[in-house]
């Protein structure tokens, strides 16, 4: 396939951007299905033409909000040691650091790996719906602005990656056990991640500025 | 003659939102299309920066001498710093998990402020070199800033799992808080950077060419 940035014939220019990274002005060109359009001075990724357009992006977020009910409705992990069992769910990652005396803490993790990422997800799945019907609505803007802005701060992967270390800390003192949440939050985090990686900014935001796109 | 480079927006008078990355012009107030407030560079950009970077300095430190962890275990209570828990680890062979702990807690924060306070320096110097390689290097640590928080997370499950009265319990310790202080403002440093004032100095070139 022709990468269509250097050696399409005749490009057509979609659009004129300024590179949000470096400020030089780029014409790019009208990218098909699939194709990434990068900065030519300073490699910043300037945008992608998602297959399926909003409608990935959508099918992604509610699957990972279904497994987000999910991952909150049965236990995370089990332990087991000296004759005792411990149950922890997922809310209690946070709750339990706000019982042992560090609350700003506490609502921070709890912002970081359940309030933000799921925030996201159901913004996403309000503004792309429309979208994907051609429609918009009072307050759209609002809420594609609040998505971006959280975007660094929604740490269901980073979270995902700690629950692996915390297990090989404690695999050595007791029993471990899994239970069903920890499968649906890790698929949770999956479809977390490959919501914003199929969400093009600069594509959600024409379709906001004109559905009929 | 122009502060900015001739191929840059800002020398045509044109700004990108920086929300919905619409070309604007640079008088405009705000975005005809989302509304956010334009401006040609980010205010005061250094100044923030060099400001959050501080912040995370002064934080570094209880960060990495203070206990993150206390174990309790049939009365004997251990306290663990973050660099104390990577020795443990790599003393009981776990080398990959230490490893991700050094990396993620240990080096990549120090990295992180000193590329920070280092480009804040590079951008006002008279002559400049290497724009692309330290747009790169500015783009690795707005990225890789987020993976440090990978032992606040550690901290949390923990607390929440080991909790079997005096036979074993886990107890958080103060710096885990100074911690996540660490993380959280190197990644505001690493935000209110302008990276477009490092190819800004290409103006400077154009003039003396």
């Amino acid at each position: 396939m022709p990468s269509g940035f250097t050696h399409a014939p005749s490009p057509k220019h979609a659009e004129r951007v300024a590179c949000p990274s470096c400020d030089l002005l780029v014409d790019l060109p009208e990218l098909e299905e699939g194709q990434r359009a990068h900065c030519p001075r300073c490699q910043h990724h300037l945008a992608l033409s998602p297959r399926g357009g909003v409608v990935r992006p959508l099918a992604f977020a509610i699957t990972g909000l279904i497994l987000f009910i999910v991952a909150n409705s049965f236990p995370f992990l089990s332990f087991k040691a000296s004759g005792r069992e411990q149950v922890m769910n997922l809310a209690q990652a946070a709750t339990e650091l706000m019982r042992h005396g560090s609350p700003t803490l506490a609502c921070i993790v709890l912002a970081l790996i359940l309030i933000g990422p799921a925030l996201s997800l159901a913004c996403i799945v309000f503004i792309t719906t429309p979208l994907a019907l051609g429609k918009r609505f009072v307050g759209i803007a609002t809420l594609s602005k609040l998505v971006f802005r959280i975007g660094p701060w929604t740490m269901a992967d980073v979270f995902m990656i700690g629950v692996l270390v915390s297990l090989t800390k404690i695999a050595s003192l007791a029993t471990v056990v899994i239970g069903l949440s920890f499968w649906a939050y890790a698929g949770f985090a999956l479809m977390f991640v490959a919501t914003m990686a199929s969400l093009d900014r600069r594509l959600l935001w024409q379709r906001i500025g004109d559905p009929s796109k | 003659m122009s502060r900015f480079p001739s191929d840059s927006a800002a020398a045509q008078g044109l700004t990108s939102c920086p929300t919905c990355e619409r070309l604007c012009q640079s008088n405009e107030r705000t975005c005809p299309r989302c509304g956010t407030k334009i401006v040609v560079r980010k205010p005061a950009s250094i100044q923030k920066t060099i400001a959050l970077l501080v912040t995370a300095t002064v934080l570094y430190f209880p960060a990495n001498f203070l206990p993150i962890m206390r174990t309790e275990q049939f009365g004997n209570a251990q306290t663990n710093t973050i660099l104390s828990g990577v020795i443990t680890l790599w003393g009981h062979g776990s080398y990959v998990i230490a490893s991700i702990i050094f990396f993620a807690s240990v080096l990549v924060p120090i990295a992180k402020m000193l590329v920070l306070f280092w480009l804040c320096w590079s951008v006002t110097r008279a002559r400049q070199h290497c724009q692309g390689q330290r747009a790169y290097l500015y783009k690795l640590t707005e990225t890789v800033g987020r993976w440090s928080m990978i032992d606040v997370f550690v901290v949390a499950i923990l607390v929440a799992m080991v909790q079997l009265g005096a036979a074993l319990s886990i107890q958080p310790g103060p710096a885990a808080l100074s911690f996540a202080g660490v993380v959280a403002f190197t990644m505001l440093a690493a935000s209110s950077f302008d990276s477009r004032l490092i190819w800004d100095s290409l103006a400077k070139e154009e003039t003396q060419a």
